[in-house]
């Protein structure tokens, strides 16, 4: 048997001897003849036979598949497949609480009082107003003022913001002060309300 | 044109790989449906006809698909690297059994001597064995370039390129494999058969 050449080797893979055009014809019979020409194609053709089985258990990709979703999906780990023992969930709502608790007071206490006033009620409860810089609806500078206001508190309930010099007030930051914060700071000297903080 | 329209439906398989490599999944089930019979069938006829085998060697090969899929070069031919890496497991797998893979011989196959004449009403199941058994008797190397020319449809160049060996080497392997299939299966493929 001579080697096989790429020209034959191709139609072996391809094409039966009665399939083959005159000039192929010619270049088998030169080489190989008709006879072993069609053996070589029998032997070709149960190759091919081949791929028609075995054929993969479809549990191998049943396990490929999730295999690929536990590598390429691992941040959608859906809520309900999270088991927890029911103390352990307590103490996760309980330690959120406290979180909460500590984030909605602790800024506003955590700041120095800009100023604090004290007043005395009628049956002498004594009353104490702080204001930090944070809860401030508006700021202004008034020194003079202020110094009037501390040398008689009782002026306080009447100062309102129509008396204030308004060409002095700034525009208070809102960005840092939520409005829980503001209206925690809201207090009243005398039954007025108090809502400008003076420096 | 029509033919455009559906090569852009269909993606290719340097596609789903660029699309697996983000995280797809549905690209990696299209890729298992075209690749694992192929993959199955070639490690099951390279490893001594073992289900067993066949089936732990495809996943290993998915795996790494899983597990890197970087590691293929998505400007690569995508067939030619994946047949590259099962070939590579399979030789490793011929390392350390440190022996070539069982050669069953053909006279075992029903018991039938291999010099009886041409049975041309052979009936079809038994003509089957008696091929998977000669293809099992060629060399490793041999079997490898029969199966991936004629069972897996590949191109000489492409085989070349897999087993990382000169065409002309592919060639001659191919043409020592049918000629030994050609002694092997004389009963079974005569003319008439």
């Amino acid at each position: 048997m001579e080697p096989l050449t790429n020209n034959i080797e191709a139609l072996l893979a391809t094409k039966d001897y009665g399939e083959l055009t005159k000039a192929e014809r010619d270049q088998v019979i030169q080489s190989y003849g008709q006879q072993e020409y069609e053996r070589l194609r029998q032997v070709a053709l149960s190759g091919q036979s081949l791929a028609d089985a075995p054929t993969p258990p479809p549990s191998l990709k049943a396990n490929l598949m999730k295999a690929f979703r536990q590598k390429h999906q691992r941040r959608n780990i859906p809520l309900h497949t999270i088991t927890m023992p029911f103390w352990q969930a307590a103490a996760v709502a309980a330690c959120m609480v406290l979180m909460g608790q500590f984030v909605r007071f602790g800024p506003v206490y955590a700041q120095t009082p800009a100023m604090a006033w004290e007043a005395n009620d009628s049956i002498w409860f004594k009353k104490v107003t702080q204001i930090v810089a944070d809860t401030a609806l508006a700021v202004f500078s008034a020194d003079e003022q202020l110094k009037a206001l501390k040398e008689s508190k009782s002026e306080i309930a009447a100062t309102t913001t129509d008396q204030l010099p308004a060409d002095k007030l700034l525009p208070q930051p809102v960005s840092d002060t939520p409005g829980w914060a503001r209206r925690s700071a809201l207090g009243t000297v005398e039954n007025a309300p108090l809502l400008l903080m003076m420096h | 044109m029509p033919d455009h329209k559906q090569s852009k439906a269909i993606p290719t398989d340097e596609e789903l790989m660029q699309r697996i490599q983000q995280g797809q999944e549905s690209a990696f089930n299209t890729l298992y449906d075209r690749y694992s019979q192929r993959m199955y069938r070639y490690f099951y006829r390279m490893l001594g006809q073992s289900a067993e085998m066949a089936h732990d060697f495809t996943q290993e090969l998915f795996i790494k698909i899983i597990e890197q899929p970087e590691a293929f070069d998505t400007q690569r031919r995508f067939s030619t690297w994946f047949y590259a890496v099962a070939g590579n497991l399979i030789k490793n797998e011929y390392r350390r059994k440190a022996k070539q893979p069982p050669q069953a011989p053909l006279d075992d196959a029903h018991h039938t001597p291999a010099s009886m004449g041409a049975l041309p009403d052979l009936d079809a199941e038994v003509r089957q064995a008696y091929i998977e058994k000669a293809v099992q008797a060629l060399r490793p190397h041999h079997r490898a370039c029969f199966l991936l020319r004629y069972q897996e449809g590949l191109a000489v160049q492409e085989i070349s390129e897999i087993i990382d060996c000169p065409p002309g080497t592919v060639k001659s392997r191919l043409h020592y494999s049918l000629k030994k299939l050609n002694e092997l299966l004389s009963c079974v493929l005569g003319p008439n058969a």
